[in-house]
């Protein structure tokens, strides 16, 4: 995971622009695979107000895999971008990580404070999946 | 623009010009910002007359009660009420329509009753009425509603029956700044002798209210939205009605005589303001409503009847841009979505370039079924914007735009 945090830091460090930062953000979303139709249903849609985003979990051989998927292009980059960072850990690292990705790449101000449908829920999302994959263990 | 000084007026506004960085804050509709004067009330308040009210039978609480109480004198006449003891302090429109759901509602619906609500209320003047409907086993009921998103009167006559107690209808749309016409509606029912219940929360930063004009039964807004503190709100309710109310809040201060097997409540308006209120922020809250009396509700009018007209201009000037609820605006409140690209996409960007609007349902989310969304992006303006932040508003908006067609 931290490995991954400092490779997205790093490419997000030549980019000085909001044009430059968002363009690289909306790309990563566009090179996530697609999460099937059949997986946008409620069960998998997390609660927000400004759009939908949909994460499905899977659990093999102690490890978490997230995939997922957003109906809006920048909200997309940012699942994009976290499932890079918390698909293929082990629960433990989830829970025991605390990632401070989005303040380093200077866009922190304006996608991680809103009030529902931002990074945070997502991240507990995750961290809720990885305390229950532990707790089934 | 008969001697209405914008320049000065937005000085007045210490969040609007703070530091170096420059913003343009379109999100009025949401929370307007605060004048030098109602912040300065609050601390004076504290710093120099801070006392409990209404109890403490010494010179501190006499003052301190004086200050309320005036507050009430001075929300009466901006609104035109013809009684001070009409005017309930509340700590919102929220609790404010909460109340009457409670205080009168429960009172006056039945079982199989019907209230009428127009679908596309704001959440906080659905949800209270859909409990109430809920705890009594009676039904909320649409009111019928016109291509322009006005109340269409003449199709809600025809759903009129002796089952419906009461009618709820919004003053002024907090998705499309849409006035409904509150005075016919009221004339409608009230030759049946079905109260009419106002939420006004969009209202009083735009526009003047009476209440003796509209001659609606109930009216209500929220201080912070009409540039005064948060955790402060109006209720107005007509003497005759006031009397038929409840209290559903209890505690201190609203008894006359408090005895565990009957008490006597207080007198209105107090007996339902249980418990110490939010004293500072009403003294704030009349603060802000003398400043707004000070600029002049006239030429705020005016004002921002040219920022609307000019903002229907320049984003006519989008072709793939949808505005909802058409050209006439009582308040410069615009919502929209731009073909194929996503609302929270644009108010996203438009944050980042320092430009605040909100997206999202609106908490509205009847409007947004109604017309078929499931959000979009909402510009509100107030009296101390400026037809330059349009401008650069429609510039960064077109950047944005390219950007993410791209």
């Amino acid at each position: 995971m931290e490995g991954e945090a400092k490779k997205i830091i790093s490419e997000f460090s030549f980019l000085s622009s909001w044009e430059e930062k968002y363009e690289h953000l909306i790309s990563m979303g566009q090179e996530m695979p697609q999460l099937d139709n059949s997986l946008k249903i409620e069960k998998n849609l997390l609660r927000g107000c400004q759009s939908k985003v949909w994460i499905v979990c899977k659990y093999n051989a102690g490890k978490l895999y997230f995939y997922a998927d957003s109906d809006a292009l920048i909200t997309r980059g940012i699942v994009a971008l976290v499932v890079r960072l918390y698909s293929g850990a082990t629960p433990q690292e989830i829970i025991n990580t605390k990632l401070n990705v989005f303040s380093k790449i200077g866009l922190q101000d304006h996608l991680s404070m809103n009030r529902v449908n931002g990074l945070n829920i997502m991240i507990q999302k995750i961290n809720r999946h990885a305390v229950k994959c532990l707790n089934d263990e | 623009m008969n001697n209405y000084d914008l320049e000065k007026t937005a000085n007045l506004f210490p969040c609007l010009s703070r530091g170096e960085e420059k913003m343009i804050y379109f999100d009025n509709a949401a929370t307007t910002q605060k004048p030098t004067v109602v912040i300065d009330s609050i601390a004076d308040f504290y710093t120099n007359g801070y006392s409990n009210i209404h109890r403490s039978a010494h010179n501190l609480g006499f003052r301190a009660t004086q200050r309320y109480e005036n507050s009430r004198g001075v929300i009466r006449q901006f609104i035109s009420a013809r009684e001070s003891d009409e005017i309930i302090f509340t700590s919102g429109a929220t609790e404010s329509i909460n109340l009457v759901a409670n205080s009168f509602g429960k009172n006056i619906v039945n079982k199989n009753d019907i209230i009428l609500v127009s679908e596309i209320e704001h959440h906080s003047n659905m949800l209270p009425w859909q409990q109430l409907a809920k705890e009594k086993g009676a039904k909320v009921k649409n009111i019928p509603l016109n291509k322009d998103l006005t109340i269409d009167v003449e199709s809600m006559k025809k759903v009129l029956n002796d089952s419906v107690k009461l009618v709820v209808v919004h003053h002024l749309s907090n998705v499309t700044g849409i006035m409904q016409d509150i005075k016919e509606i009221v004339g409608v029912f009230q030759e049946l002798g079905i109260p009419v219940f106002v939420d006004g929360a969009q209202a009083p930063a735009h526009i003047r209210v009476d209440v003796k004009d509209l001659n609606c039964d109930f009216y209500c807004f929220s201080g912070h939205k009409a540039f005064g503190p948060t955790g402060t709100g109006v209720l107005f309710v007509k003497e005759e009605f006031v009397k038929k109310m409840s209290p559903y809040k209890m505690g201190g201060q609203m008894v006359s005589r408090a005895s565990l097997i009957s008490p006597e409540w207080a007198d209105p308006p107090l007996k339902f303001e249980a418990g110490t209120p939010n004293i500072s922020g009403i003294i704030g809250l009349s603060a802000a409503i003398q400043f707004i009396e000070d600029v002049g509700m006239e030429k705020i009018t005016i004002y921002e009847k040219r920022l609307t007209e000019y903002m229907l201009e320049e984003l006519s000037q989008i072709p793939e841009l949808i505005i909802y609820g058409g050209q006439k605006k009582a308040a410069p409140i615009f919502s929209f979505n731009v073909d194929g690209v996503h609302h929270s996409d644009i108010s996203t960007l438009l944050s980042e370039n320092n430009i605040l609007v909100r997206s999202g349902h609106l908490c509205n989310q009847g409007l947004m079924n109604y017309l078929n969304i499931d959000g979009c992006v909402r510009v509100s303006l107030a009296f101390y914007n400026k037809l330059d932040e349009i401008d650069q508003f429609i510039v960064v908006l077109k950047k944005i735009l390219s950007f993410l067609n791209k």
